[in-house]
């Protein structure tokens, strides 16, 4: 009971939090921060150029605290990321190694799509962009949709499951009771979800099909100006940026998610809350990827 | 705690219509509005930020000629229109003369639907610019400023009238933004201008949060939405 008394502090907490902050605010003052951190990539890239000591040390700061004021933004995943986390039984520390992954490999395919299309095809950096905004995201907010269809069907299967079971267990009253102490419940009967190195793989691709904007301006400019090296290096550690933040989404889902089935399991709710939550989330992935798709074609 | 003292099956009833009203008033609205109200601020409008101003330059009998107009790049902006135009830093970190004059001459090829981010109104009558001329682009402490000049069709008295240069790209790709104080050149006479920047008014958010959504290939719905958030010059001639 206690337990449960401590779950729905946090969880009222954690509400109380996402109502009193200004979303649209954050999303500007981001925006900002996203500017001064540009221009101080662009004085570590001339500072690069003109062979300054401690010239990485200052791009790479730069970088780093870009790639986590920008994923602070929509897209990166990171709804994708907190969705998971809520509507599936995935532990904190996978969630979290999918999360750094994905904004890692990221990282890595804009690399590759970059110096790849200078290199091998002589891609000019209108086309570069026009690849990653028409293409690559579209593409990607496509996947992460489908991601969200996953959540919906899952959930409602596992709601037609529930009722079957209830009905088929109506006069065993001490049944719920039985299995339904804990947040344990609903993990064990469930079955398993991301758990697949193969659905890892789904999730990470899905957000990493879409390199991020800043990442490929940086490496056209790295191209050009012949800074090869430091501009892969310093797109990775952009990559560590985004992954510090989409893990602590990855965190703070599992933990809400958790918060959310202590304070439901002793009204024997806590199933149908999960899958529940697994629909709206799904169904929340799905309006809001859907949304960025039409934007974007 | 003393929940021992109430019977489980009332406090089941409890959670139930708690948990209920929870996802029916807080969760579901709330999970609703976040995901309406998200800007995209990745891909959002405006795309490029640039700073500057509108100088005016008088002929000896008192009359407006021309508008010179300065756009200053950002920093990053400025390294991406570099390498896009397939320039590089030299190792002093600025640009070669050769790099300079080729980046100015790319520069000086406007789109035909260039609308020359100077906006002139007398008495709230729009002014007519002749098409960009004298283009000037030099790299100054890692930023790019370009300059240019835009005659008006016919010289123009300004004394007693109500004249204003509005500092705006018409689709809002580019965000302007008035960092010059304005400069008389020539025979002004008794003229003064003040800088009137855009305030923010909250009205606007709606608007800006629907800008946020476009994608750099898209044009806004209302084709001259730059105006809305504009920084001004306000003339006035004795």
């Amino acid at each position: 009971m206690r337990m449960m008394w401590i779950g729905l502090l946090g969880l009222a907490a954690l509400i109380a939090v996402a109502l009193s902050l200004d979303w649209g605010a954050l999303a500007h003052w981001a925006l900002d921060q996203q500017r001064a951190f540009q221009t101080q990539m662009a004085g570590g890239v001339r500072a690069l150029k003109a062979g300054e000591p401690g010239a990485y040390l200052a791009l790479f700061a730069a970088t780093g605290a870009y790639g986590f004021v920008h994923a602070l933004g929509p897209g990166h995943g990171k709804y994708l990321v907190g969705g998971v986390g809520l509507g599936s039984s995935v532990s904190a520390t996978r969630l979290v190694g999918i999360a750094s992954a994905s904004s890692l490999v990221q990282a890595l395919w804009a690399i590759a799509l970059v110096y790849g299309g200078f290199a091998l095809v002589s891609l000019t950096a209108q086309q570069m962009t026009y690849l990653a905004e028409d293409i690559l995201a579209p593409a990607s907010y496509l996947a992460i949709a489908a991601v969200g269809l996953i959540l919906v069907w899952r959930g409602v299967r596992q709601i037609r499951k529930d009722r079957a079971q209830t009905h088929h267990h109506h006069h065993d009253h001490h049944h719920d009771e039985d299995c339904g102490c804990g947040a344990h419940g609903p993990t064990a009967r469930e079955i398993a979800n991301v758990s697949s190195l193969r659905e890892a793989i789904a999730l990470i691709t899905s957000v990493a099909i879409r390199p991020c904007t800043g990442a490929i301006f940086l490496l056209v400019i790295a191209w050009q100006m012949d800074l090869h090296m430091a501009g892969a290096l310093a797109v990775i550690v952009m990559g560590l940026g985004t992954a510090a933040l989409t893990s602590l989404v990855a965190l703070s889902s599992v933990t809400a998610r958790k918060l959310a089935l202590v304070t439901a399991a002793p009204s024997g709710l806590h199933t149908t809350v999960f899958s529940a939550s697994r629909v709206c989330v799904g169904v929340a992935i799905i309006w809001l990827s859907l949304g960025l798709l039409s934007v974007a074609l | 705690m003393g929940a021992s003292i109430i019977h489980p099956a009332l406090w089941r009833k409890a959670l139930r219509a708690i948990w209920c009203a929870a996802c029916l008033f807080v969760i579901a609205p709330m999970t609703v509005t976040m995901t309406v109200t998200m800007p995209t601020p990745a891909q959002a409008h405006p795309h490029v930020f640039i700073d500057g101003g509108v100088d005016l330059v008088f002929d000896d009998e008192t009359q407006l000629t021309a508008l010179d107009v300065t756009w200053l790049y950002d920093e990053f902006e400025t390294l991406y229109l570099l390498a896009a135009h397939g320039l590089s830093l030299n190792d002093q970190g600025g640009l070669d003369e050769g790099d300079r004059r080729a980046l100015q001459e790319a520069l000086s090829v406007w789109p035909e639907d260039f609308d020359g981010s100077a906006h002139m109104t007398v008495n709230g009558e729009a002014v007519a610019l002749k098409w960009p001329s004298a283009p000037q682009v030099h790299l100054i402490d890692g930023r790019l400023r370009s300059e240019f000049t835009r005659a008006l069709e016919t010289p123009l008295t300004l004394s007693g009238q109500d004249a204003e240069i509005a500092f705006y790209e018409s689709t809002y790709f580019f965000a302007f933004k008035i960092t010059n104080t304005p400069r008389f050149l020539g025979g002004a006479g008794l003229c003064a201008a003040k800088v009137v920047p855009f305030t923010p008014d909250p009205d606007d958010s709606p608007l800006l949060a629907k800008l946020a959504q476009l994608g750099r290939e898209e044009i806004p719905q209302d084709e001259n939405v730059g105006a809305l958030f504009a920084d001004r010059i306000a003339l006035s001639c004795g």
